[in-house]
């Protein structure tokens, strides 16, 4: 693999890493609004004493709780009104609730939801709109990191409030063309993370001051990020091309979503059950469009084989009956002259290997016979030509005779002369058949053709391995088939190898 | 005086073997014509002994012509192809043409043909009626049904009792069969379908 195209699978790697981290956090945020209740992060001598610890992670310290204080009064949570604490200390009384929280963690149920939607979309977004990837992840991230920082719960909301601090700095950092810039911007902002992280942990006092940055952080990175990569090329007239989601994904993620939500809203159902259903649908979305987009691609790249197959037919009709309709034509006038000219002997018979040797590619293009007389002599024709010495080839067959209305249309007359010209060839070149037979009953309204070689049987294993070694004369033969509805079977055992087609109007 | 006529839809042709018969003493062009419709006319006239027709025409086909009209009264036919393969011949002899040549043919060739014909004989060659003849089994519907009951084991009377037509059409069909296929007896001809497998489709086609 070249370095590009590591890069390439490390920054993929990285992107879905990302959007999945989102997409938990926003269905962490969604189910804390749903289903937990703020955490106030105190520790206190009980019933009576000091404040022990404040995590900065709880509601506790946004009310001004700090270590040290003096408790007042603390009624727990199911107490009338739920948990509740007073304090004091030289700067006054702190008082810190449950119920106002659990409020505004509950009204914070649209960001968590977004928060979830961007994260979805970011996934569904993988293959098709990469650049939308970044700045879905950091809104998704600053937007779930406001219900999980609310909500206090340490570890998601410390890793939501990080990476909304971080990521679309990152992001826009990886923009920058030279690796000095890059390093150093990723360096800054790793460093002022890890520092907030700390901070955050051991309740410092200076995290106030660390938590504004990183709001700011968020913010304006986002917003930047957004700016940069959406309205820039809006503004731009790449738009377009940027902005538009696919509608398939706009509505998978909705129903995604909305599904989700009754889970948790009216069924009840545990968060973690619900997560995990989910992402595997979601997940599901880009691995059904990935198999969806290597049929079609199949699908096109037969269709181009197929059209081609009948442009090449086409050109070589019009050649063949080109070569018949002038040259040959003109030839055989000519000689008739110089037969009347007894000195010119030698050229008439020079003439002839011309006329003889444009009969044999006019033949080659297209036998006549098929078209003159029909596809039971052709087949015969197709017999006579393969045989050679100590190759057997023989025709069986029973036709209409060369009236077009009696026989079978002209496409279907040429369609299977060409499998059988194919599953010959295949005998005679790939199989070393000694001996083939070709039986036919060619009528009007059905045609059933048979070519039975003794030669190396075409077993499946040898079908698949023909296909991979790029010999193409059976899946031409399968597209000459399936352009005229027939069936095609291609069975082959130790003692040779049978190909059938059947046709039917 | 042989009296002939030309079917061929390429002008030149027409031109050029109308120059060269005609400076042939016992030959005269009578009659010219580019199309299965003039062909049609040419073949009932009385005063043509011999036609010259052409395979493709532009609006159908000599040889197709020549199955249409194989029992009705006719002039002797001389087919005159651009391509020369087994089938061909065999097809014109089928339909009951009086022989087979290349349009590239040397004159002397095709004078002789001519005159054979004119005479009541076959210009076909011993070569063309070797290959015809021992090539691959082309059967007709009505001469596969025919083979299967010989090989049943089927009396003439009964054959014609089971496809519906006279004793005299079987045996007609017979002696044709016997003739293009170097056979000589009923015998002979099951015991070649059933060795050489007529009337198989090989092992998994459906033999109807």
């Amino acid at each position: 693999m070249s370095r590009k195209a590591i890069g390439y699978n490390v920054r993929r790697a990285t992107q879905v890493a990302l959007v999945v981290v989102v997409f938990v956090l926003g269905m962490a945020a969604t189910s804390a609004v749903i289903e937990g209740s703020a955490v106030a992060g105190v520790e206190t001598e009980l019933p009576r004493g000091h404040v022990l610890a404040v995590s900065p992670a709880g509601f506790a310290w946004r009310d001004g709780i700090r270590p040290g204080q003096l408790v007042v009064a603390l009624s727990d949570t199911y107490s009338e009104g739920g948990w509740r604490l007073e304090t004091i200390d030289g700067s006054g009384t702190h008082i810190s609730r449950e119920a106002g929280f659990d409020d505004a963690l509950r009204s914070t149920s649209p960001l968590a939801i977004l928060a979830l939607v961007a994260g979805g979309l970011g996934m569904v977004s993988i293959r098709t709109h990469r650049r939308w990837v970044g700045p879905l992840a950091a809104i998704g991230l600053a937007l779930a990191a406001v219900p999980l920082g609310l909500q206090g719960e340490p570890v998601l909301s410390t890793a939501a409030m990080a990476g909304a601090g971080f990521v679309p700095a990152a992001v826009l950092a990886n923009a920058l063309t030279s690796l000095r810039w890059r390093i150093a911007v990723w360096t800054t902002i790793g460093t002022f993370t890890c520092a907030w992280i700390l901070v955050r942990t051991t309740a410092d006092p200076a995290y106030e001051t660390f938590e504004g940055i990183r709001a700011a952080a968020a913010a304006y990175g986002t917003g930047a990020l957004v700016a940069a990569t959406i309205v820039r090329p809006a503004l731009r007239g790449e738009g377009l091309h940027v902005i538009r989601p696919r509608l398939v994904d706009v509505v998978s993620v909705a129903v995604v979503g909305g599904a989700s939500l009754i889970l948790l809203f009216f069924l009840h159902l545990s968060a973690a059950a619900v997560f995990v259903t989910v992402s595997a649908a979601l997940l599901l979305l880009p691995a059904t469009r990935y198999a969806g987009r290597r049929l079609e691609r199949a699908v096109l790249a037969d269709l181009r084989a197929q059209v081609a197959q009948e442009v090449s037919e086409a050109e070589r009709a019009r050649l063949a009956r080109e070569l018949h309709d002038v040259p040959l034509q003109e030839l055989s006038s000519v000689i008739r002259h110089l037969d009347a000219v007894p000195e010119a002997r030698e050229e008439a018979e020079r003439l002839r290997t011309v006329a003889t040797q444009l009969r044999e590619t006019a033949t080659d293009l297209r036998p006549p016979v098929l078209d003159d007389l029909g596809l039971g002599a052709a087949l015969d024709f197709l017999a006579t030509q393969a045989t050679a010495e100590g190759v057997h080839v023989t025709a069986t067959v029973t036709d209409p005779g060369p009236d077009p209305a009696a026989r079978p249309p002209t496409n279907v007359e040429l369609a299977i002369f060409r499998v059988a010209q194919e599953a010959v060839t295949n005998a005679l070149r790939h199989a070393d058949a000694k001996s083939v037979q070709i039986s036919g009953l060619v009528s009007r309204d059905t045609v059933t053709v048979t070519v039975l070689d003794n030669g190396r049987g075409l077993t499946k294993d040898r079908q698949r391995e023909a296909m991979k070694a790029g010999r193409l004369g059976l899946a031409s033969m399968r597209r000459r088939a399936e352009a005229i509805d027939a069936d095609l079977t291609v069975a082959g055992s130790t003692s040779g190898t049978e190909v059938a087609v059947r046709w039917r109007r | 005086m042989i009296r002939v006529g030309i079917i061929d839809d390429h002008p030149l042709v027409i031109g050029g073997l109308d120059r060269a018969l005609s400076s042939v003493k016992d030959i005269r062009v009578v009659a010219r014509g580019g199309t299965v419709a003039e062909a049609r006319a040419i073949l009932a006239r009385a005063d043509v002994d011999v036609l010259l027709l052409d395979i493709r025409l532009p609006d159908g086909n000599g040889l197709v012509l020549l199955s249409s009209t194989a029992n009705e009264r006719r002039c002797p036919v001389l087919v005159l192809s651009s391509f020369e393969t087994p089938q061909y011949v065999s097809t014109a002899l089928r339909f009951g043409a009086r022989g087979f040549m290349l349009k590239t043919a040397p004159l002397e060739d095709l004078v002789g043909a001519i005159r054979a014909v004119a005479a009541g004989g076959s210009a076909f060659t011993a070569e063309q009626l070797l290959d015809a003849n021992t090539r691959s089994i082309r059967l007709s519907f009505r001469e596969r049904q025919i083979v299967q009951l010989i090989v049943a084991g089927r009396s003439n009377e009964e054959i014609a009792g089971a496809i519906g037509s006279s004793r005299k059409t079987v045996e007609a069909h017979l002696t044709h069969l016997y003739g293009r296929l170097g056979i000589a007896s009923r015998v002979e001809l099951a015991l070649r379908a059933e060795r050489d497998g007529w009337l198989d489709l090989g092992p998994s086609g459906d033999a109807r």
